[in-house]
């Protein structure tokens, strides 16, 4: 039987990414991929809490620091679903959270904050955000949040009367 | 004389049916860049509709006594577009500079700049 961890590997190989879970930037993104590929329905089960840079499972840690090698080299049998892979696109769709370490801290803490509360405002998210993480500018907090907003769309968001609105705007030719 | 349409103002705007001979109703906007010269003015629309906050490149906008807004409204920067003088029908008032700020971040980011 596939562990989690193997559904996490499975998942870094897919997002072709090549970890080295000795360094801290690995050990960083892998913890918020799981935790973004978790929060959109991928079963891995690893139970996350909000730590200094965000969503963390020790959990998690504790399994690859237990077996780094097999991490590194993305060794696992586990296929994924076809739901899966739809739910890592998703993810590879935001490819600039890998190059901006700022950006994944704070859009995987608003997808938290968001997945907890789904009603919250973004002007609650701001000042949440700027109490946990007071190092993180105006500007990441801010499309930041367009990020967690983007992983976390639902086409039912798109509503009829909403959709009505965007077509009287589109209709505005001038 | 005309009224001067700034950047930062909110105004109210006429949105025509592409043959321009039905009204189909009046939205806030704020306008983000101006073009005197050819009297056009970029804006980015706002709704009233809370469900377009679940959407990526949108921002809350509290209502307030500066920006006369009459209901919190979300500012929808994917739907940012050029209009002419003719569809401004009256100003509302002005947008705080911080959210003025922050919807510039995000049409940057929105455009890939």
């Amino acid at each position: 039987m596939s562990s989690n961890l193997d559904k996490v590997i499975a998942s870094l190989r897919f997002l072709e990414l090549r970890p080295d879970i000795r360094t801290y930037r690995w050990r960083f993104l892998v913890q918020k991929t799981t935790h973004l590929a978790q929060t959109l329905g991928l079963q891995t089960n690893y139970p996350f809490t909000i730590y200094v840079a965000g969503p963390y499972s020790p959990l998690l840690a504790r399994d690859y620091y237990a077996q780094p090698d097999k991490v590194n080299a993305l060794q696992t049998e586990y296929e994924l679903t076809r739901r899966d892979a739809v739910i890592l696109e998703k993810i590879r769709a935001c490819c600039d959270l890998y190059q901006d370490m700022s950006l994944m801290e704070c859009a995987s803490t608003v997808v938290y904050l968001m997945n907890e509360n789904p009603d919250i405002r973004d002007g609650d998210i701001i000042a949440r955000i700027k109490h946990l993480k007071p190092y993180l500018g105006d500007s990441t907090c801010v499309i930041g949040i367009s990020k967690a907003k983007e992983l976390l769309f639902k086409s039912e968001y798109l509503t009829e009367e909403l959709k009505k609105e965007i077509d009287m705007w589109e209709k505005a030719k001038d | 004389m005309q009224p001067l349409i700034r950047t930062k103002d909110i105004w109210e705007v006429e949105l025509l049916d592409a043959l321009g001979n039905e009204t189909l109703g009046q939205r806030p906007a704020i306008v983000i860049a101006t073009h005197s010269q050819t009297d056009m003015y970029m804006v980015v629309p706002l709704t009233s509709n809370a469900t377009a906050t679940r959407f990526p490149n949108t921002y809350e906008i509290p209502s307030s006594s500066t920006n006369h807004l009459t209901v919190d409204s979300v500012a929808m920067i994917f739907q940012m577009r050029c209009l002419c003088r003719l569809r401004f029908l009256r100003k509302i008032g002005i947008l705080e500079q911080n959210h003025f700020g922050r919807i510039g971040v995000l049409i940057k980011n929105f455009l890939g700049l």
